[in-house]
């Protein structure tokens, strides 16, 4: 008789199976595109991927990745890999942790936590709103912890490796991984030089996106704390929301299931009694850190709510680097990964106690699909693949071509509801795919009122334009040359462009127009900072990557890597 | 691993596919949210 598959495997299959359950249409042919989830459908490395003209770039080197990533497999491959691979990761990292913890998990344990890390409303928000980097560092955080546990038999470096993977996510993948494992690897004592090394880590990964917005000297908008802030995503209120893995500060993303209290309050239970099954097992490894983890992590993402209240956001806004603790829901992640483990450990030790008891522990397996049935099937069917009309690309292809010079992009706003996605809230596309420096506006526009966006030449766009002048003139006069105007059902009207400008392109979703050059032409290429930014990155990677191949060749020398 | 186990396994993997259906069929039955065309386009927008 074959021997069963180990318990890993177990839950990789069972969150292969899930995970394609939850995303459902998403996998079709075509692309999602929903709320910050946007993807050209021709991948190309545009200025806008490499973070050139914008001063906290927040998409590097997400955006690069994947771009890469699509030159190679194609862009609607490339997107069901990042979204298929990134929840696979998460359920997977999640048992990898649980087993690392303890040993002796079985196979239901094991599946439960890998069903638990995928099927909560920290997924279910944090995809609705399309933010896959703060989804890639939920998943790569097990994983990560699983390592720092490690450190003393492997050595920091597949440590490092996964604060390296975290940073392929940008800021919002890496804020979500690296503080919280630097300040647990400096508590469990891991050495003065492989904190050093692990913290040199962090700090060059970032380096992409930190070097350019602190040489910048970028700072945000106060009202963005508050509009960012975790709330309640339920009757229940902010902590308990938060409990339960919820909360996001955009209503829009909050799951039905979510306004009914008691489902919040139930859902909050599950993962506080997960949480505290970590705690009071001291048979389990690094139960300390895990639950020090999690707690921290819940501390750093409600805190900032409550401290809202006594005028703290001024000062945050006032500090280079202080948007990092906007949108703190993310930092959440952290509670549900230790949580969905705990759930694991929690059926462990119901089923190894009395195995009469194995029906009631997998209750907990079910009890958080059943209590978020809207998760299934692309978030019933919020995500779903469409096809993105060919003419967009055209456009976009003949702004590229048309020759040196900034492009605006119009109608001035950069959320759209295109017909052909449903009338989906999505960002647009075209700064994505236009291989040109696009001036667009970066504000974001609330149903509560504008958050100014970061960028000095949008701002004084957005300016002119409120005090009612012409959009035309407005950008002829910041040097503008071009401009990529989107037109279609479901897309806000623009003024026909001056009789002097010359339309390059014309068709059902987009003109291209060029307005004739200037004296003072508006035109942005990459500055020393970002040049630096990415220098310090690649240096690191190419550090990690070396340390690495260096010790599976001495593994395959006599002794076994560890991961 | 015990049968029962398995067996537990097997039915949770089925109501999760059933939920599967279920959604798959209310998604296809909704309808499609109309919005101005003119008006700015919100972030917190359903």
């Amino acid at each position: 008789m074959r021997p069963p598959p180990p318990p890993l495997v177990t839950a990789g299959v069972a969150g292969a199976v899930v995970t394609g359950v939850v995303l459902g249409p998403a996998l079709g042919p075509g692309l999602v595109q929903s709320y910050d989830l946007v993807w050209s459908p021709d991948p190309t490395v545009t200025p806008f991927a490499l973070g050139v003209g914008t001063p906290a770039p927040r998409a590097v080197p997400s955006e690069l990745v994947v771009t890469l990533l699509g030159l190679a497999v194609s862009a609607g491959v490339a997107q069901k890999l990042v979204l298929f691979g990134i929840l696979l990761l998460a359920a997977t990292g999640a048992a990898a942790l649980l087993l690392s913890v303890r040993p002796d998990a079985g196979r239901l344990p094991t599946v439960t936590t890998a069903v638990a890390a995928l099927w909560n409303p920290f997924v279910a928000e944090r995809l609705v709103i399309g933010h896959w980097p703060v989804l890639l560092g939920y998943a790569v955080l097990p994983w990560a912890l699983r390592a720092l546990l490690r450190v003393p038999s492997a050595g920091v470096l597949p440590l490092c490796a996964w604060v390296v993977v975290a940073g392929l996510g940008g800021a919002n993948a890496w804020v979500v991984v690296a503080p919280l494992v630097v300040l647990a690897a400096v508590a469990l004592r891991i050495g003065l030089g492989p904190a050093a090394t692990l913290a040199a880590t962090a700090l060059g990964s970032a380096a992409v996106w930190a070097v350019p917005a602190l040489a910048s000297r970028v700072t945000g908008d106060a009202r963005g704390f508050e509009e960012f802030a975790l709330r309640a995503d339920g009757p229940a209120g902010l902590v308990v929301s938060a409990l339960g893995g919820g909360g996001l500060w955009n209503a829009s993303s909050h799951p039905p299931e979510r306004a009914a209290g008691l489902l919040s309050v139930a859902t909050a239970a599950l993962l506080c009694l997960g949480a505290l099954a970590v705690a009071t097992d001291r048979t389990t490894r690094g139960r300390v850190a895990l639950v020090g983890v999690a707690g921290a992590g819940l501390a750093l993402a409600v805190l900032p709510a409550l401290a809202g209240r006594a005028g703290l956001w001024d000062v945050a806004a006032a500090v280079p680097g202080g948007a990092l603790l906007r949108d703190s829901h993310k930092l959440v992640a952290a509670w549900v990964a230790v949580a969905a483990v705990g759930i694991g450990v929690g059926v462990h030790r119901l089923v190894s106690r009395n195995h009469a008891l194995v029906p009631l522990a997998a209750l907990a397996l079910l009890a958080l699909p059943a209590m978020l049935p809207s998760l299934a099937w692309g978030v019933g069917g919020r995500l779903s693949a469409v096809a993105v009309p060919e003419d967009l690309s055209e456009a976009a292809r003949v702004a590229s071509g048309a020759g040196d010079g900034a492009v605006a992009l119009l109608p001035w706003g950069q959320f759209r509801r295109y017909e052909w996605n449903d009338r989906r809230v999505s960002l647009s596309l075209v700064p994505r795919m236009v291989d040109s420096p696009v001036v667009f506006d970066d504000s974001l526009p609330l149903s509560s009122g504008r958050v100014r966006g970061e960028d000095p030449v949008a701002a004084e766009v957005t300016a002119a334009l409120d005090s009612g002048a012409d959009p035309w003139r407005v950008l002829a006069d910041q040097g503008i040359r071009y401009a990529v105007v989107e037109r279609g059902p479901g897309v806000a009207t623009t003024p026909d462009p001056p009789r002097t400008a010359s339309t390059l392109w014309s068709s059902d979703s987009a003109l291209v127009v060029d307005l004739g050059p200037s004296v003072d032409g508006l035109d942005r290429e990459a500055t020393n900072s970002i040049l630096v930014g990415w220098g310090i990155a690649l240096v690191t990677t190419v550090f990690v990557l070396v340390g690495l191949a260096r010790r599976v060749l001495e593994g395959a020398g006599g002794r076994r890597t560890k991961w | 691993m015990n049968p029962a186990v398995n067996r537990v396994v097997a039915f949770v993997v089925g109501v999760i596919l059933a939920l599967f259906a279920i959604f798959a069929a209310v998604s296809a039955l909704s309808s499609s949210s109309s919005a101005s065309d003119t008006e700015v386009v919100q972030y917190d927008a359903p």
